[in-house]
């Protein structure tokens, strides 16, 4: 869904990384692809590194060409991450989506560091004790010039992103979630739903942030205030990950996102 | 003419073959080559673009990011990192991406060592690049320029890899001639690759294949590393004409070995050294000849045969050592000839091996051979011969 | 030297690369005349193997893999997924 958004959003001079996940299945049996891009497959954390080489060969030719990292959360949050940093400090030219499905699904489902506390997966069975990795929190930390979120279930959004972020030089992140209806447990007719879901119940913050200024997105500005956040249970109730759930686990999960919107507030009053 | 170590023989190298790319990330000893890289950038001699990242992996990975994107790119490092780098090695190759790597070698841990040893570089040849091993500064700058041209040949398309004693070359100074930037122009042509990651051809690499293209690829590589070999020649002749103390038409180096009976084989700087011993041994009345090994990869068979095959017996020197069975020079030689061979394992960790080592080593061997057929292989300590009274064990002078 | 043996693993964009995937298909999006040409489905298949054309929506059978999202989110609900024969 996000690689056509994206396509939308960017159009035909794009040149891809691809990092070892499901996107790297997805096109297919060689000598075919199924992308319409270029793309360089690489090993797992190579993807920022490749890119920050890939840039400046393509300004060393003369070409107007937007290099994008496409990984996945366990790409990102875990084995990718020295090189997300390292591109992110050196503010690498190219801009790095992130597609966030909360697990390595591509080898079954297993927990990644962005995987939400409580979410069965095959290697947290009983759940998840620790927290969701605050990707976009440690990327505003490192000072690039352009982060934000989106998903799937608002897909103007999405691509509105996508095309500011390609006016801006220097290192850009976008995180997008991506509900999983393999891992996450719910029907895949589903799945926008789920990402909107997920927006609404404030959950998954969509926002922008341009050189350290924040702007909350239309759709998450219900969340600045708790009265007005749709409860959480609306989200967790569809995916099956979260049956086992308790009332003690779901106050956690309350509590993160409140504190996640207490940081956000935090930062837009900087 | 000038006075400069093999790490600065390099950055010049990396300078007159104008690099698009480098990646860096320090490690001793290579860290020399990268700083001196970055003065030239600063004082506006290098148009190269360099990428500090944040760990070999991704030096490794900006590289390739680069070369398949078009660029001419180089990056360097030395044990630990060429370890940590090594799934990138693979995929590099993989890749069939011309680029240029080179290590200055050094031990492995653990234990931590960071004098010369050259298992780490030894390490890599199974991976698909192609491999070559420099004796003196002047070697490094060679085989470095030359590597471009090589990997960047139609008929090989794979990256090089260019090695040379850690410490031992990488900051020991000595005369280096330097051909001039329009010779190097002219010499290396204007960079091909196999593909282009372009929205222009929108062809993409490294997609999953059926297992038989894969085979196919695989063998790709094989070949075109063997193939490599008339293309090393050709190149190092060519190299020849525009630096006049080349001898770059061979993949590796005879000395003294036409009319001799046994033949000594080492690789990199201490070739120097065991060279004089050999001199020394010949004044003495041994029909002693040393083979130095330039190209581990590709492996001359042909070469090796012709200097090698009709020699009564054969001692290898290795600085390396594929741990449980000796060293990577013996095993490859063992594989090749079907002569007496006797592999010595020294010098690893930094152990100081000089001429009166090799001189020791090669009398004891050839007495040897002369009763006995050669074989196995021996960890030699240097101090430790007859003369050192017993139980104050020598340690490197 | 013929440079036959130099064969490197390099794709080109082409339909198919995954094979027929409509074969995947257990249900089918079905679209009815509730439809408005609004483009919703077009927005968010996956696959991209629907769209308006002209002034309804249409499936692309040999690729469509039933997956149901543009049921789910076509406002006016013009589409039923129904059981493949």
């Amino acid at each position: 869904m996000t690689m056509r958004m994206m396509g939308m959003a960017l159009g035909n001079n794009v040149a891809l990384i691809v990092v070892a996940g499901c996107s790297s299945v997805i096109q297919g049996m060689g000598p075919k692809n199924s992308y319409g891009y270029p793309a360089l497959n690489i090993a797992f954390a190579a993807g920022s590194a490749a890119a920050s080489g890939m840039w400046r060969a393509f300004k060393q030719r003369n070409k107007d060409v937007t290099v994008v990292v496409w990984a996945g959360d366990g790409g990102t949050a875990d084995i990718g991450f020295a090189s997300l940093s390292g591109a992110a400090e050196r503010n690498e030219n190219f801009i790095y989506v992130c597609v966030d499905n909360e697990a390595y699904m591509n080898s079954g489902g297993q927990r990644s560091g962005s995987t939400p506390h409580g979410a069965v997966t095959p290697t947290t069975p009983e759940g998840k004790k620790e927290n969701k990795k605050e990707l976009l929190f440690l990327m505003l930390d490192h000072h690039v010039p352009y982060a934000a979120t989106a998903s799937v279930g608002y897909p103007h959004d999405l691509m509105d992103k996508l095309r500011r972020a390609k006016t801006i030089e220097g290192f850009r992140y976008l995180q997008v979630l991506t509900p999983d209806p393999y891992g996450w447990l719910f029907d895949p007719s589903r799945t926008a739903e789920v990402g909107k879901l997920a927006v609404q119940t404030c959950y998954w913050p969509l926002l922008e942030v341009v050189n350290g200024r924040v702007q909350v997105s239309n759709e998450s500005l219900h969340c600045l205030r708790k009265e007005t956040r749709r409860p959480l249970r609306d989200f967790l109730s569809v995916q099956g990950r979260y049956k086992r759930l308790n009332d003690q686990d779901y106050k956690e999960l309350e509590s993160y996102v409140d504190y996640t919107w207490d940081r956000i507030l935090k930062l837009m009053r900087t | 003419m000038k006075v400069m170590s093999g790490n600065e023989a390099v950055a010049l190298a990396v300078k007159l073959a104008r690099v698009g790319v480098v990646g860096i990330y320090p490690i001793t000893p290579q860290t020399t080559i990268i700083e001196e890289l970055a003065e030239m950038r600063a004082r506006g001699e290098l148009s190269a673009d360099i990428v500090r990242v944040e760990s070999e992996h991704s030096a490794m990975a900006v590289t390739l990011g680069a070369a398949v994107s078009g660029v001419r790119s180089f990056t360097a490092t030395s044990s630990q990192g060429l370890l940590y780098m090594h799934e990138m090695v693979w995929w590099t190759s993989g890749s069939r991406a011309p680029l240029v790597m080179v290590v200055a070698t050094r031990a492995v841990g653990a234990p931590w060592n960071i004098w010369n040893e050259n298992t780490d570089f030894m390490s890599e040849r199974d991976s698909g690049w192609i491999m070559a091993f420099a004796s003196t500064p002047q070697e490094a700058l060679d085989l470095t320029l030359q590597a471009f041209r090589i990997s960047e040949d139609p008929r090989v398309f794979l990256p090089v890899m260019v090695g040379m004693d850690g410490f031992i070359l990488s900051h020991t100074k000595t005369n280096v001639f330097i051909p001039s930037q329009e010779d190097v122009d002219n010499f290396i042509p204007p960079r091909r690759q196999p593909y282009v990651i372009d929205p222009e051809t929108k062809e993409s690499m490294g997609n999953i294949f059926p297992p038989i293209y894969y085979m196919k690829f695989r063998q790709s590589i094989h070949e075109a590393i063997t193939n490599s070999e008339e293309v090393i020649k050709e190149v190092g002749r060519e190299y020849n004409k525009i630096s006049p103390l080349g001898d770059y038409g061979t993949l590796n180096v005879s000395y003294k070995l036409d009319d001799a009976d046994y033949a000594v084989v080492t690789m990199g700087a201490w070739s120097l050294d065991a060279m004089e011993a050999v001199d020394k041994l010949r004044e003495n009345g041994l029909n002693v000849g040393l083979y130095r090994v330039r190209y581990i990869r590709p492996w001359s068979e042909k070469e090796i045969r012709e200097n090698l095959g009709d020699k009564r017996a054969i001692l290898v020197v290795d600085r390396a050592t594929s741990l449980g069975r000796g060293g990577p020079l013996y095993l490859e030689l063992k594989s090749t000839l079907n002569i007496p061979i006797k592999g010595v394992v020294t010098g690893l960790g930094g152990v100081s091996v000089g001429k009166r080592d090799f001189y020791s080593l090669i009398s004891r061997f050839v007495e040897e051979a002369r009763y006995s057929e050669v074989g196995g292989v021996e960890w030699y300590y240097p101090g430790e011969v007859k003369e050192v009274e017993l139980g104050t064990p020598r340690t490197a002078h | 030297m013929s440079l036959e043996y130099q064969v490197f693993p390099v794709s080109t964009p082409a339909e198919g690369a995954g094979g027929k995937t409509g074969n995947w298909r257990t249900v089918r999006p079905v679209v009815t005349d509730r439809c408005i040409g609004c483009n919703a489905c077009f927005l968010w298949c996956p696959e991209g193997t629907i769209g308006v054309v002209g002034r309804k929506a249409k499936v692309y059978y040999e690729y469509c893999k039933g997956c149901g999202v543009c049921a789910n989110v076509c406002p006016v609900k013009a589409i039923e997924m129904v059981m493949e024969q």
